[in-house]
């Protein structure tokens, strides 16, 4: 899993960065990175981010290859 | 009784504390959401199941005071609410869980989160000089106090605390009683602001604030912010932890909306709100085991004291002399987590946290053992709010 940040979109809320420590601002406190891989662990945390940004700049994309069982 | 009491649908699950102190280093909004998630935790609970949202005041003037809105609460976790609500125009801080109470004993909600943030230290950081901020016109009820030099709250409650002196006998002695007892509680509560030892003669030397309230008589201002969750009963007791019901609470005034218009000058809206606390209810002042009252300044608890029945009038001194009936052992332990005084101005949520984590018996080396019934109380002057809460 993995966070995808439209950075254009970006107007520097930093309402992700409220909700979770993942969501990491550059020094003008924007998003400060444009993809970022999520420990499972932290899935319910990014979702977190991901639902508070007001400019629908994030996404949350599940890119685990399909296990073939 | 004539009425149904029907805040005993209602009941605390869970509590949460972000205590950033004295250090601007946190937003106000990171502090209130570290709160709100502590509190998730300790219910049970996850965002999705929250669908009401209340505070106190909700929005103010004053830097500060109230950092942090519901509507930016409810964007930061996209929370879906049924019912939410804050005014200023309400008993003081613990209207916020008395509004949700309602909202839950009502059906509008099931889970709210009740929020108190505040980032008093940042604003006095930031403001230069009292006029850099205030409004050009004084209005409200600092209008009746700023003409004569009355700066804050604490010239008030000075008069009252003179007037408590000069017609009850009270000394100073016995305020630094009650400031001790909390320095003590806060050396055994980790999430204290002060915690090192005071004695009676520091608190006797310490620079005068205004006459008689001295540097220890009056809270810290700190950033930080309290959660507590109020569910429905029904809610409530498949949770993490036993609910916590609201016996009674009540939020009355019945006198003069002012800091000095009372029937006389040491009783308050806290003495309305007492009296009706204890209509609601068969349980007396003695059934109680952990009380944590308001003590924004130290006269404010010898006032709240006299106002719920733990003593008479004018007899608050004396009951706090020494320390001994309010110490953990005691047979009314007080502030039990340091107050305000020690703990830092958490605005009455602080000392509802503690009566909570008292009744869960999460309070460490401070518990007081078997407490069964807590009371809080909050506000001073025309403000005040009182929740008398029991362990299911």
């Amino acid at each position: 899993m993995k966070i995808v940040a439209d950075r254009n979109k970006c107007a520097g809320h930093a309402r992700c960065a409220a909700v979770s420590e993942l969501f990491e601002l550059d020094s003008n406190g924007y998003i400060g990175f444009d993809e970022k891989i999520v420990p499972p662990a932290l899935a319910s945390e990014a979702q977190r981010g991901v639902r508070a940004c007001p400019e629908r700049a994030l996404k949350l994309i599940d890119d685990l290859p399909k296990s073939s069982s | 009784m004539l009425t149904e009491i029907l805040e005993r649908r209602a009941a605390i699950t869970g509590v949460g504390l972000a205590m950033a102190g004295r250090s601007a280093d946190r937003s106000a909004l990171n502090l209130t959401l570290d709160a709100i998630f502590e509190a998730l935790a300790d219910a049970g609970l996850r965002d999705s199941d929250i669908d009401g949202l209340s505070s106190w005041p909700g929005v103010s003037a004053t830097p500060g005071m109230a950092p942090v809105t519901l509507r930016e609460v409810k964007e930061s976790l996209a929370l879906k609410l049924n019912w939410f609500a804050a005014s200023p125009e309400a008993p003081g801080q613990l209207s916020a869980v008395m509004n949700a109470a309602m909202a839950v004993a009502s059906g509008q909600a099931r889970h709210v989160l009740c929020f108190r943030t505040l980032n008093q230290y940042s604003a006095q950081l930031q403001r230069r000089s009292l006029s850099a901020t205030a409004p050009e016109r004084v209005a409200g009820l600092m209008s009746w106090i700023r003409p004569f030099n009355g700066l804050s709250a604490a010239h008030p409650l000075a008069l009252v605390a003179k007037r408590h002196m000069h017609e009850y006998g009270t000394t100073r002695e016995q305020l630094g009683a009650l400031v001790l007892n909390s320095r003590r509680n806060a050396a055994l509560n980790e999430r204290a602001l002060y915690r090192s030892p005071l004695t009676m003669q520091e608190y006797l030397a310490a620079r005068m604030i205004t006459e008689p309230l001295c540097l220890f008589d009056c809270d810290p201002p700190i950033d930080g912010a309290t959660v507590v969750i109020v569910s429905h009963i029904d809610a409530a007791r498949t949770l993490r932890k036993p609910p916590l019901r609201i016996e009674a609470m009540s939020g009355a005034l019945h006198g003069r909306n002012s800091w000095d218009q009372f029937e006389d000058l040491t009783s308050m809206a806290a003495t309305d709100a007492g009296r009706r606390l204890w209509e609601r209810t068969d349980l007396k002042p003695g059934d109680v085991d952990v009380a944590n009252l308001y003590d924004g300044f130290s006269i404010l608890t010898l006032i709240w004291l006299e106002a719920l029945g733990f003593c008479g009038k004018g007899e608050s001194g004396a009951f706090v002399e020494g320390g001994a009936r309010i110490a953990l052992s005691g047979s009314l332990p007080l502030n039990t987590g340091g107050g305000q005084l020690s703990a830092g101005r958490l605005h009455g949520f602080g000392l509802l946290w503690e009566t909570c984590r008292q009744l869960w018996s999460e309070a460490g080396e401070r518990q007081v053992q078997g407490a069964q019934v807590g009371i809080t109380a909050a506000g001073g002057g025309p403000l005040a709010g009182c929740l008398l809460l029991t362990r299911e």
